[in-house]
């Protein structure tokens, strides 16, 4: 091939990483990986854990499968990628058991989730099985910070209206005691934020104000 | 390349080279991170034990180093095994994983093994009592800490392998466990009876062997309850306590 080298910052490659942001996010353009917005954003400092391991896991399955893709029989290519997807998500949840035992008792139940997260599988079938590892490197990238910034957006939310506290910043009561209601005051932390619902209507609302500011996004018909 | 990447035989040969790779690979590293696993999970029970026992904030002894820890633990915890009927049993009470020596006598409380750790400094004793139960999602345990008279509840610390966060998860919270240090709770009452220690819902009645239970989290309360209520009886017979 005769295909001139592409340099990793090239333009396209930088849409790679801007795209997922914003345009076509995985959460609320693509609506991917919801089940892991509703369980883990319940306080911030899961959901910056979870979408640090989601953003390890898919940059790394993105480049295997990617440098793989010409190798992967087409018949067997989703499980091949769930073994590959496994064996990284294992590897991370033993790392973190051994070395960071406080961050892996947080995570463990998310740690599962990361298999079975639809973001990764999707970029795994729509983007590395048909490009070169330097862009799928990006992409994985675009496509974790894309997922990233809704989860933290509606962690921050929850957290504060649910518990009063930011644990990630060592906040633990935003709101003082003397407010509440059990102590004479008039505030009460919101019990809906603590449940999952409540993560729903907040990515809509992510969604609503995305689309009120990116004109684009809206459908016409 | 001339392989012909859709026949039978190039998918079977793939699956099992990429098989063999990633199961390699994972049991090579579950083994070299064996032992340093283990250390963390025993090093995390001494932590526990040692700040329900007062000895020092668990904040502390986080930030201690592990070995620091393991020579402050061996030399102020003594440690006993005792059956249902609160006799000595010969063993390590540290070796008894309590979650699995729980989960696996279930239904048969008279079998299983009760480990009490007796910590002990400039001549004040606490005894500290680890139990299990089930929560919603998995197992939750404790360490109850019980003052030198052997009844009143000194100090507790709770953990659990998944509740939910910001709502069962918060049985390690102080929210929760300072409701056992507010007001002094006991395991017998003073004619000699058996309580244990209840979680109920809708207002405490008898402060003395009540606790109010996290509202959003009935599962979690109600396994942490049960564990209080049934746990502390070997002990409170070892201890001659009841007496009707």
């Amino acid at each position: 091939m005769s295909e001139k080298r592409e340099s990793l910052f090239s333009k396209k490659n930088m849409k790679l990483i801007k795209d997922p942001l914003n345009d076509s996010n995985p959460v609320s353009i693509q609506v991917l990986g919801i089940c892991s917005a509703l369980a883990i954003t319940i306080m911030l400092e899961n959901a910056f854990v979870m979408s640090m391991s989601v953003l390890f896991v898919l940059i790394a399955a993105n480049v295997i499968v990617s440098a793989l893709r010409n190798l992967i029989p087409d018949k067997i290519r989703i499980i091949a990628q769930l073994v590959i997807v496994a064996t990284l998500v294992i590897t991370v949840d033993q790392v973190l058991k051994a070395y960071v035992y406080e961050v892996s008792k947080q995570l463990s139940v998310f740690v599962g989730l990361i298999i079975t997260n639809c973001i990764i599988m999707g970029r795994l079938e729509a983007f590395a099985l048909a490009n070169k590892p330097g862009p799928a490197f990006m992409d994985a990238i675009g496509n974790a910070f894309g997922y990233t910034w809704i989860l933290l957006v509606v962690g921050f939310v929850r957290e504060i209206f649910g518990s009063g506290s930011l644990t990630m910043f060592g906040i633990n009561k935003i709101i003082p005691d003397a407010w509440l209601i059990d102590n004479g005051g008039f505030y009460e932390h919101n019990g809906l934020m603590l449940l999952s619902p409540i993560a729903l209507f907040l990515v809509a609302s992510v969604i609503w104000v995305q689309r009120t500011v990116n004109r684009k996004l809206i459908e016409e018909n | 390349m001339a392989v012909n990447k859709n026949s039978t035989s190039y998918t079977i040969t793939f699956a099992v080279i990429l098989v063999v790779i990633c199961g390699g690979w994972l049991a090579f590293l579950a083994s070299s991170l064996k032992l340093q696993q283990t250390a963390n999970v025993k090093n995390e029970k001494r932590q526990y034990i040692l700040s329900a026992a007062g000895a020092y904030e668990i904040s502390a002894l986080k930030k201690m180093e592990q070995s620091e820890v393991e020579k402050i633990f061996n030399a102020a915890v003594d440690s006993r095994i005792l059956d249902y009927n609160g006799k000595i049993l010969k063993g390590e009470a540290f070796d008894i994983d309590i979650v699995k020596e729980y989960k696996t006598t279930i239904g048969k409380e008279k079998s299983r093994k009760y480990p009490l750790f007796i910590y002990t400094k400039n001549g004040q004793t606490k005894y500290v009592i680890p139990m299990a139960g089930n929560g919603l999602w998995g197992p939750v345990w404790g360490f109850i800490a019980i003052a030198s008279d052997k009844n009143t509840i000194a100090d507790v610390v709770f953990d659990h392998k998944s509740e939910t966060p910001g709502l069962g998860a918060k049985i390690t919270d102080p929210s929760f466990t300072n409701l056992f240090t507010n007001s002094p709770k006991h395991i017998v009452t003073k004619d000699g009876i058996y309580k244990g220690v209840k979680v109920v819902k809708g207002g405490v009645k008898n402060p003395e062997h009540e606790i109010n239970a996290i509202a959003g989290a009935t599962i979690t309360s109600k396994g942490v309850g049960k564990m209080l209520e049934e746990g502390f009886k070997p002990y409170a017979l070892a201890w001659d306590l009841i007496k009707k």
